[in-house]
């Protein structure tokens, strides 16, 4: 997999306060990498040195496998904190500006972006007379001049209505699976970043605390029940038998995890007495990102 | 840097703040010229080669440019700033150098087009409403004299402009280029007197540039270009070391 960024112990001091701290993280060409951690845990922060708006303290940003930062930042979109945009020009203005600024300004190129992120119809408002989900969507669509092959987006959700959320959502779905573009995003919609993400990192206090893929991710939030039985085989065949399901997975002598009839534990208690199998235990687990997530910061926070 | 210049002058032209000051200077200038015309000591046979030296020298140097021009470069170089749209340029790789030298030249386009309306409206106001009568070989010093004030203007627009990079809040950044072009020039005067340093400090103070100007002096290209020279090149290093190592919030 080729390597889109790689940090080194990155780090970031503000008046000898570690915003971010020795942060070690990599993604790579294709990745949905989704930030996240509560206010103040550093995502701004770490973003702002990948795009080069902070100077770190100490470490290092390795971009597109040492290409000069310069360089490299012309293959990058960015929206990072609020939609930066310059208030005194209309929508389309904006985006014309920043198309010759990047080098990107070809026929048709502002019509392209305009109707990616639903704008068209809006493309001869002043800035000022735009609501906050125009802002943002004008904020992606500058993001997104010139295809860039990777874009980081702080928040790109914010202001946005549950139609444009959904509409944002699908938009950088298409340009990962169509574009192979890499995408840095962070998000309080934990719910919503899920639907997009392919690898996660969890933030605390500046430090990256964790770093899950959606597979180690899905498997750690999966709901089941965990059952002690005293016998797996015959456990297993009433799964499939009395219970009509193949979703299990046998992890010893005596565990069984069943994914279906997860709200329904009398009935699969009462399947195993009829087939013969003592159960010793009955453990509903798993839980959303949401959850996890929660867990993970008071987990960190009692260390 | 050629990518950033294009995208600054297509907002300088697309910003209708550009516009509005320069209609803004026409009716300064409008102002100005009937102020100078209606002074006490100015109520001169405007036919006289001296009174009409004086006219476009209080009129140029002290009043119609400046005033605009101030307001005008406060108002288009700093909403980058307080938009905070600068940081998407940098971001996509702009280097804060480019980004300043696009802002130099775009500043200096201003200054041209000021200086131009200015001197424009001040001939046609004088024309039409003072009966002003100028022969070719004052028409020939008054284009120098305009070009001179231009690169006089330019220089201070260079101040104006690295004091709004180095402080990007508009509203002091303006405050303080104003307090400059109002008692700067004052202040070095009475230091000058007071050190008995002649002109030396005036000499090379950028809002004065304009004022030591004469109308009919021959030689001043040189003293007018080096002064010019020298903020750009001070101002630019003082910008860029700045906010070298200055994050983006």
């Amino acid at each position: 997999m080729k390597g889109i960024v790689k940090t080194n112990a990155l780090t970031k001091k503000y008046h000898g306060f570690a915003a971010v701290s020795e942060v070690n993280m990599s993604i790579e060409k294709g990745d949905i990498y989704a930030l996240i951690g509560e206010n103040g845990a550093g995502k701004s922060t770490l973003m702002k040195m990948l795009s080069g708006l902070a100077t770190p303290t100490s470490g290092e940003v390795i971009l597109f496998e040492n290409q000069h930062p310069e360089v490299a930042r012309f293959r990058m979109g960015c929206l990072i904190d609020s939609p930066a945009l310059d208030t005194r020009l209309s929508v389309r203005d904006n985006l014309e500006m920043f198309a010759r600024a990047f080098g990107c300004h070809k026929a048709g190129e502002v019509d392209r972006i305009l109707e990616l992120v639903g704008m068209t119809k809006h493309a001869g408002k002043a800035i000022r007379k735009t609501s906050l989900g125009m802002k943002q969507r004008l904020a992606i669509g500058i993001a997104l001049l010139g295809s860039p092959d990777f874009l980081i987006l702080d928040e790109p959700m914010n202001g946005l209505d549950p139609m444009g959320i959904q509409e944002i959502r699908q938009l950088l779905k298409k340009l990962n699976e169509e574009n192979q573009t890499t995408i840095l995003i962070s998000s309080h919609l934990l719910d919503e970043v899920s639907k997009v993400a392919t690898r996660y990192g969890f933030m605390k206090g500046g430090h990256l605390i964790q770093e899950l893929s959606e597979e180690e991710l899905e498997e750690k939030s999966k709901t089941c029940l965990r059952l002690k039985v005293s016998d797996t085989a015959k456990a297993a065949m009433v799964c499939e038998k009395e219970l009509g399901t193949e979703n299990y997975e046998v992890i010893d002598a005596e565990t069984i995890r069943l994914f279906d009839y997860v709200d329904e534990s009398s009935k699969v208690v009462t399947a195993m007495v009829r087939g013969g199998v003592e159960v010793g235990e009955i453990v509903h687990v798993g839980e959303s990102l949401e959850e996890f997530f929660n867990n993970l910061m008071t987990a960190e926070a009692r260390q | 840097m050629k990518h950033m210049i294009r995208a600054s002058f297509y907002k300088l032209f697309h910003d209708k703040a550009t516009w509005i000051g320069l209609v803004g200077t026409a009716v300064w200038s409008l102002l100005v010229g009937s102020m100078i015309a209606w002074s006490a000591d100015a109520k001169l046979d405007l036919s006289d080669t001296y009174a009409l030296e004086k006219y476009w020298r209080d009129f140029m140097a002290f009043h119609a440019i400046r005033i605009p021009l101030l307001v005008s470069a406060s108002t288009l170089f700093t909403t980058e700033f307080k938009d905070k749209s600068w940081k998407l340029l940098i971001a996509r790789g702009i280097s804060k150098t480019s980004f300043f030298f696009s802002k130099v030249l775009c500043i200096l386009v201003l200054t041209i087009m000021i200086s131009f309306v200015a001197i424009t409206t001040g001939a046609a106001y004088g024309t039409c409403a003072l009966g002003m009568q100028t022969d070719g070989a004052f028409a020939g010093n008054l284009f120098r004299y305009f070009l001179l004030q231009t690169v006089a203007h330019g220089t201070a627009a260079i101040l104006i402009l690295a004091i709004s990079f180095l402080i990007k809040i508009g509203e002091i950044s303006s405050s303080l280029n104003m307090v400059l072009m109002i008692f700067g020039t004052m202040v070095l005067s009475k230091l000058e007197g007071a050190l008995s340093l002649g002109d030396a400090l005036t000499g090379s103070w950028a809002f004065a540039q304009p004022m030591l100007i004469s109308f009919t002096g021959q030689s001043e290209w040189i003293r007018i270009l080096i002064v010019f020279a020298a903020y750009l090149i001070l101002c630019s290093l003082a910008v860029l070391l700045v906010e070298r190592s200055r994050d983006i919030e």
